[in-house]
């Protein structure tokens, strides 16, 4: 008896991580304005992210959305756009602002948080998980989770 | 403890609620500590301050430093940023390096205007900003100038070629202080400069020029002299995430007065640095050297300044960790080397009572915190 009750119970553990890293391999997506229609590629998205780049093709003002330092996502979004190491990359910011050539990427702490910004803010660009994908926004780029 | 951050959130966002502008503050602090092994050895670790450094017994304070910088922005084009630094040597007095307002002039320029950093060198600008560099504190034989900071105007100009990356600079300004080694005072009038920058990738390289055609010394005895000075450096970068490189060299010219003479000795200096990052731990070599190339034409009765040539080398051997992504721990262990010739020290309380400190042999260890927030 006891040793079923262990089974089955280790069973539903089982369960319960092979759902839970179901439920993490979600996407990762880059959102831009629903009205945003450049022209975007990796590139410039990276470019824009170390602070090269500030304008989007049709002149508008590019603001660069981040999310929560050290999070998974923010990780991803790091290694496969940015091509940086989350340290490199804080370095990059941290040298940026303590001399003056410029400010860091706004933070915000939630994919909805992050969706409301690119919604109102027609320049804006930001990264979410696809679970969270409404139709307010345009997705230019998905990132697959291992 | 939840609750805390979020009161500080209120009561920071309500008074900047009221106000037209958004201000950001943030900061960095680096704590360290450190000792040479040896009896009468001293390893001075800031040239703006000799009291900066360290001696045969541990201190904590050479390489303990603040800074708060405050930045609001005032409208789309104009900002404006302040940032207070307190070494522990100084008793955390509070000095401005850097005040200015910066304005978007177009989309790929801007200028600024006040208190800059005197950006003659590549870690120039970000001297104390441990975080952002590999070593406790960039290469003491090349990073060796008091003046850190001055008044002006500085342009910035971005562009891009191809797959690089480029910024334009030149900047223009005053700035004056006391030699803490001959204890002058010295005033810049008028140091105009350019700076090249250009990155691609993992690599990027910079070259600057800064030259100030009549830099006025005043010794002790109220003596006065003139004379034009260049400062030169190039510098190459290469960092994929995994494998860091990085080397510099600079020269600093002491150029021939309206008397025709050379007051000093031309100054070379340069680092290499290899390091690898393994995980959050990125082992690090560095060898660095002075030099003073033999220049001057300066006569002191039997003995010219150009046959008697400070020439000090040294390597250092450091780990930094990265044990939280906006927190990192170094150890490192230096080992400098003086083969320097020195005046007899007859001709010189002759020429000036209280010149030159040999740098003499020195091995130095030291650890710190550096943290930015």
């Amino acid at each position: 008896m006891n040793l079923v009750k262990y089974m089955s119970s280790a069973l539903t553990a089982l369960m319960l991580w092979a759902g839970l890293s179901a439920m993490a391999s979600a996407d990762l997506l880059v959102i831009v304005n629903a009205d945003n229609e450049n022209q975007i590629s990796v590139k410039f998205v990276k470019n824009l992210y170390q602070g090269r780049e500030s304008r989007f093709e049709d002149g508008t003002d590019a603001q660069p959305i981040m999310q929560a330092e050290g999070s998974p996502l923010t990780d991803l979004f790091l290694d496969k756009i940015v091509k940086q190491k989350p340290v490199q990359f804080k370095r990059l910011w941290s040298k940026a602002l303590f001399t003056g050539e410029g400010t860091p990427p706004e933070q915000l702490d939630s994919d909805a948080a992050v969706i409301a910004a690119v919604m109102s803010n027609p320049g804006a660009i930001g990264y979410i998980d696809s679970d969270n994908f409404t139709n307010d926004v345009r997705a230019i780029m998905r990132i697959k989770t291992e | 403890m939840k609750l805390l951050p979020w009161v500080l959130a209120g009561v920071a966002a309500s008074p900047m609620a009221a106000q037209a502008f958004e201000t950001r503050l943030n900061g960095f602090i680096s704590v360290g500590a450190g000792m040479t092994l040896q009896e009468d050895q001293k390893y001075i670790t800031d040239p703006a301050n000799f009291n900066s450094q360290f001696v045969n017994e541990l201190s904590i304070k050479p390489d303990t430093m603040v800074a708060i910088q405050s930045m609001s922005t005032v409208n789309d084009r104009l900002s404006a940023t302040a940032q207070l630094t307190g070494y522990a040597t100084s008793d955390f007095g509070v000095k401005f390096e850097w005040a200015y307002v910066n304005y978007e002039l177009f989309n790929d320029v801007d200028l600024k205007f006040g208190r800059i950093r005197m950006p003659i060198y590549n870690y120039s600008s970000s001297l104390d900003l441990g975080y952002s560099y590999v070593w406790i504190r960039p290469p003491v034989d090349l990073y060796n100038v008091f003046l850190t900071s001055l008044e002006g105007i500085s342009a910035d100009y971005e562009f891009s070629l191809g797959n690089w990356y480029g910024t334009a600079t030149g900047y223009f300004g005053e700035t004056d202080g006391v030699d803490p080694e001959t204890s002058s005072e010295v005033v810049f009038d008028s140091i105009l400069g350019g700076i090249v920058q250009l990155e691609n990738g993992s690599f990027s390289l910079r070259g600057s020029y800064s030259h100030d055609d009549d830099i006025t010394i005043t010794r002790q005895d109220s003596s006065q002299f003139n004379m034009p000075i260049a400062f030169s450096s190039a510098s190459a970068l290469y960092d994929n995430g995994s494998l860091l490189l990085n080397a510099e060299y600079t020269l600093t010219q002491f150029l021939e007065n309206e008397d025709g003479v050379k007051l000093n000795n031309n100054e070379a200096a340069w680092y290499a640095t290899a390091g690898y990052r393994v995980g959050s731990f990125t082992p690090h070599f560095t060898l660095s050297s002075f030099k003073q190339l033999g220049t001057s034409s300066v006569e002191y009765g039997p003995v010219s300044a150009k046959d008697y040539l400070q020439d000090v080398s040294s390597w250092t051997a450091g780990v930094r960790w990265d044990f939280d992504i906006a927190a990192a721990l170094k150890v490192e262990y230096t080992s400098r080397t003086d083969n320097s010739e020195y005046l007899p020290s007859a001709v010189q309380q002759l020429v000036n009572p209280s010149f030159i400190q040999p740098f003499t042999d020195a091995q130095v260890i030291s650890v710190a915190v550096d943290v930015v927030f």
